[in-house]
């Protein structure tokens, strides 16, 4: 074997090895992502898409809303008991942190004696506040004291009178200010109002791990297949369903694991299928393998190199890769000529094969620059695997340099006349123009979603027994520190009719008035006036010992510091009132809701709308924006490589052809109403760059030698293949990054083939 | 408040079934019968409110209105007191401001008891309370419901007296020293209600 030869197969020995060992030394777990959220970069600028982002992985996210099931006629202890059942067995595996039958009341309660354990910190302020602000509109002429122990008296007094006094006489015992009944329509819409369904039990629980871990998905479905054999042990036939993050992920990566697959399979059939058509030596493409696979493994090596974690999408949209590293092996092997040396082969080709790959490595490269890692990535993938894939092919076939692929004689000769040509040219640019007024925008991250519908449907029912509609809004109010969330919650309150937790946490100003020594000096002559108040109006003198116990109690102990006192009540909010505030190194965040969706007419500082999935997706326009600004630059490169391969009047032309063959594709598409996304404008990025290629060899297309055309066949057929492929996908996106790619490719064949752009250099 | 409230619905009982057998001899059946047929009804009330925090009973007053179709309604005379509205969808409070409020979680069994009542279900309410009815020559009657050791229920007596087919009165007793008493006014039998009537005491 002569030494170029030994050369060319130790590179390529050592680069299949090295590239081997690096993806094997890998982490699958660590580097490799399904979670749609990562699809957005995690330092976003926009404030919505970073706090949605931020709320997937945190406790949010960990949320698992399970229903039980039981047939009718089962006795509600024998249901309650399978409830507690199901609780206590997720609580006791190492999957689960919290887990609330939402029947027992049992956090409600747990929130009610947090709260009047803590009354005199949390309450009084705001309350006092208010009565001070009273005391000074009155202009009273008693002092504050005996003033607000007889406007006490008189509210309590009012209180028992009201409906809703028989359920309070307990409470009133020890709260005779009224601080927590008056609470009750403040509270009252943070607990989730659940359906009342007789023959079913909900249970609310909460993942130690984030959904999107390997810890947050199946030891969690374990967990609960083990609770749900425990709750039958109460009744035999319950049945569970269940939703979560964790769910939709796991049953993402599960089916895009079977799309790559399926994809993968299906393209590589129909290029062998189309080959077998083309070519007499069949067994010859067992050639073409190789330099795929390690065009594949260095696309793969570069990204995972240079990204510490890369979504799999990105892997099923590279998989395509095949279809365009098989080309140059095509180009080069089927352009072979009786006594011509590799050398001369390869000069001779140098100019379409470099500025076939060129174009289609700087379209690729420039979005690199992309803010969305997924474009980033793909990117990457593709600009490396064509690199890989185009030197893996002058090496590998240096191996083989009288391979012979025999391309079966196809006589077929569509070339147009030439006085046809302008007018056709016309014509379809003007079909383009039309189309591409019909250009419909739709951004929608869902379409990126392996859809499951079934899931879908089942979480929906389930969020609806919980009580969580999607018919109001929700609020997002921020702040360095508890004091600065609390200040900013409070002007979104006054501007808005929002429920929070916040409500029930004093403002920094009241607190601070409410512990400041002369106030204490106050209510502690408060006591003795509001004792005898209460006598005069007809109250036992011993109805409010207790109250009066723990008032002295309060009075009598130094304050605690407002962020200690917050930091500590919110730490201990039970049950799903816990995920209304979330603190970090970041700040606080106070989550809040409205029953109906209403515009703010200026946000209040620190506050901002989550509008959803809405919300994501003008994020995703922004994004495809940007991409269809890079697109251009791509294609700019493109003209301009053309331009200085093969000189400004040949470059345009070349150029021409798959500017045209996009704007026509685009516009079929167009034209049957599809609407168009960030995906399309990728397809239509690798369209051109292929398109191209089939420019650059129509271009030196001699036609004493009809196995170039043949070339150019095959692979524009092939590749067209593989994309249509991808028109099969259940992800939206790939589907329609499929369609784009296909039909440029098709439009491009049929514009070499019909010499449309006279480029052929005629005999 | 919500459980003083159910024995107005007396009022508009439908037929039911005959639980209590050993207790009711056939002119108690008979009168319960009658009591359970479904009325449009509209009356006054007095209702006073005893508590241990008090030396003397809160007394409030207001307006009880029944529809056949819709359910019980009832309105107190102080202005900022809510509309109580009892009908087959459960519990609502409609306070002036618009505001409504459904009754908590935790007054599911006394509601289920409320409910009972509301359509006559004795065979509900005799898991939960025993039955005594006294009565009087001259047409005055009493039905006592004392709780039973294993019910779940708040209140521990339910106490109605009536003359002939006319409720009169009501006690609801939790403990000696809270309970709630009832006194009812003059029964207007099948008013009229207007369009606003229904809009505002009913849903």
């Amino acid at each position: 074997m002569p030494r170029s030869r030994r050369y060319a197969l130790c590179t390529l020995l050592a680069f299949t090895a090295l590239c081997g060992a690096w993806l094997l030394s890998l982490d699958h777990r660590q580097h490799f992502t399904t979670d749609v959220s990562e699809l957005l970069p995690a330092d976003e600028r926009d404030p919505e898409a970073r706090l949605a982002l931020s709320l997937v992985s945190e406790r949010q996210g960990r949320v698992v809303l399970i229903a039980l099931d039981a047939p009718d006629g089962t006795s509600p202890t024998a249901l309650a008991a399978a409830g507690r059942a199901h609780a206590a067995a997720l609580l006791a595996s190492s999957a689960f942190v919290s887990a609330y039958p939402l029947a027992d009341q049992s956090w409600q309660q747990a929130l009610g004696r947090l709260l009047h354990a803590r009354r005199f910190d949390l309450l009084l302020p705001g309350w006092l506040a208010e009565q001070r602000q009273a005391y000074f509109n009155e202009n009273a002429p008693a002092s504050f004291p005996d003033w607000l122990a007889t406007r006490a008296t008189a509210a309590l007094d009012a209180h028992l009178a009201s409906p809703g006094a028989a359920a309070t006489t307990d409470l009133v015992a020890s709260d005779p200010l009224l601080l927590l009944v008056s609470l009750s329509d403040q509270a009252a819409p943070l607990a989730p109002a659940t359906a009342a369904t007789p023959n079913r039990v909900l249970i609310w629980a909460e993942t130690r791990d984030g959904p999107l871990s390997e810890a947050g998905q199946q030891p969690v479905f374990d967990a609960l297949t083990a609770a749900t054999t425990a709750a039958r042990v109460q009744v035999p036939e319950i049945t569970a369903r269940f939703t979560g993050i964790a769910r939709f992920a796991a049953a993402a990566k599960e089916s895009t694991r079977a799309e790559i697959t399926h994809l993968n399979t299906l393209a590589i059939a129909c290029v062998l299928g189309l080959t077998a058509l083309f070519l007499r030596r069949f067994h010859a493409l067992l050639h073409i393998l190789p330099v795929v696979l390690i065009s594949t493994l260095g696309a793969i090596a570069a990204t995972t190199a240079i990204f510490p974690r890369v979504h799999v999408l990105v892997f099923v949209l590279g998989s395509l890769l095949s279809g365009v590293a098989v080309d140059y092996a095509f180009q080069l092997v089927l352009a072979r000529r009786e006594n011509e040396s590799y050398a001369d082969r390869l000069r001779r080709l140098a100019i379409p094969l470099l500025g076939g790959a060129g174009t289609t490595f700087a379209g690729f490269l420039a979005l690199t620059v992309s803010e969305l890692p997924l474009v980033r990535q793909l990117g990457v993938y593709v600009a490396a695997g064509i690199v890989v894939g185009l030197v893996a092919t002058l090496l590998y076939f240096s191996l083989f340099p009288k391979l012979d692929f025999t391309p079966r004689r196809v006589s077929f000769n569509a070339t147009l006349p030439a006085r046809l040509r302008v007018p056709l040219l016309l014509a379809l640019a003007g079909l383009a123009a039309v189309g591409l007024t019909r250009l419909r925008w739709h951004d929608d991250l869902r379409t990126l979603e392996y859809p499951s519908p079934s899931l879908r449907a089942e979480d929906a029912a389930l969020r609806t027994a919980f009580g969580q509609a999607d018919t109001g809004a929700t609020l997002v109010t921020r702040g360095a520190t508890y004091a600065e969330a609390r200040t900013r919650w409070q002007q979104l309150a006054d501007a808005a009719p929002v429920s929070s937790i916040a409500s029930l946490l004093p403002t920094p100003d009241a607190y601070s008035a409410a512990t400041a020594s002369a106030t204490r000096a106050e209510l502690t002559a408060f006591l003795p006036a509001f004792r005898a108040a209460t006598e005069a109006a007809g109250f036992e003198p011993d109805a409010f010992n207790q109250f009066q116990r723990d008032f002295a109690a309060h009075l009598s102990e130094p304050a605690a510091a407002y962020e200690v006192l917050l930091g500590d009540t919110l730490a201990h909010l039970p049950g799903p009132l816990a995920l209304l505030a979330h603190a970090d190194a970041d700040g606080v965040s106070f989550l809040s809701t409205a029953p109906r969706p209403f515009t703010l007419s200026a946000a209040p500082e620190g506050t901002l709308a989550l509008s959803g999935i809405e919300g994501l997706n003008q994020l995703f326009s922004r994004y495809r924006a940007a991409t269809a600004r890079l697109s251009l630059v791509g294609i700019a490169v493109l003209v301009l490589i053309a331009c200085v391969l093969n000189g400004p009047r040949i470059g345009l032309r070349i150029a021409a052809l798959p500017v045209l063959a996009t704007g026509l594709a685009f516009g079929v598409l167009a034209l049957r109403g599809e609407p168009f996304s960030l995906f399309h404008l990728i397809g239509a990025l690798l369209g051109v760059c292929l398109a191209d290629d089939y420019a650059h060899f129509a271009h030196v297309d001699d036609p004493a030698h009809p196995q170039g055309r043949a070339a150019i066949r095959l692979s524009g057929l092939t590749t067209a293949a593989s994309f249509a492929v991808l028109m099969t996908s259940a992800i939206p996106a790939v589907a329609a990054l499929g369609a784009t790619v296909a039909l440029i490719v098709i439009f491009a064949l049929v514009f070499v083939e019909t010499d449309l752009f006279s480029l052929r250099p005629h005999a | 408040m919500i459980f003083r409230l159910f024995i107005l619905l007396l009022f508009a009982l439908p037929a039911a079934a005959e639980p209590y057998q050993a207790a009711l001899t056939a002119p108690w059946r008979a009168r319960i019968a009658d009591l359970a047929k479904p009325q449009t009804v509209s009356a006054a009330f007095t209702e006073s409110r005893y508590t241990p925090l008090k030396k003397k009973p809160v007394i409030v007053t207001g307006t009880v209105r029944i529809d056949r179709a819709r359910g019980l309604s009832l309105s107190y005379d102080q202005p900022r007191a809510p509309v109580v509205i009892l009908d087959a969808r459960g519990l609502l409070l409609r306070h002036p401001d618009g505001r409504e409020q459904t009754a908590p979680p935790e007054a599911e069994t006394d509601l289920r008891l409320l409910h009972a009542l509301f359509a006559f279900n004795l065979v509900t309410l005799e898991k939960s309370y025993a039955l005594t009815p006294t009565g009087s020559p001259n047409g005055a009657w009493a039905l006592g419901f004392t709780r039973g050791a294993d019910s779940t229920a708040s209140y521990r007596e339910l106490i109605l007296v009536g003359e002939a087919t006319r409720l009169t009165a009501i006690t609801l007793t939790k403990t000696p020293n809270l309970r709630t008493e009832i006194t009812l006014a003059v029964t207007q039998v099948d008013p009229v209600f207007t369009a606003a009537d229904l809009a505002r005491y009913f849903r």
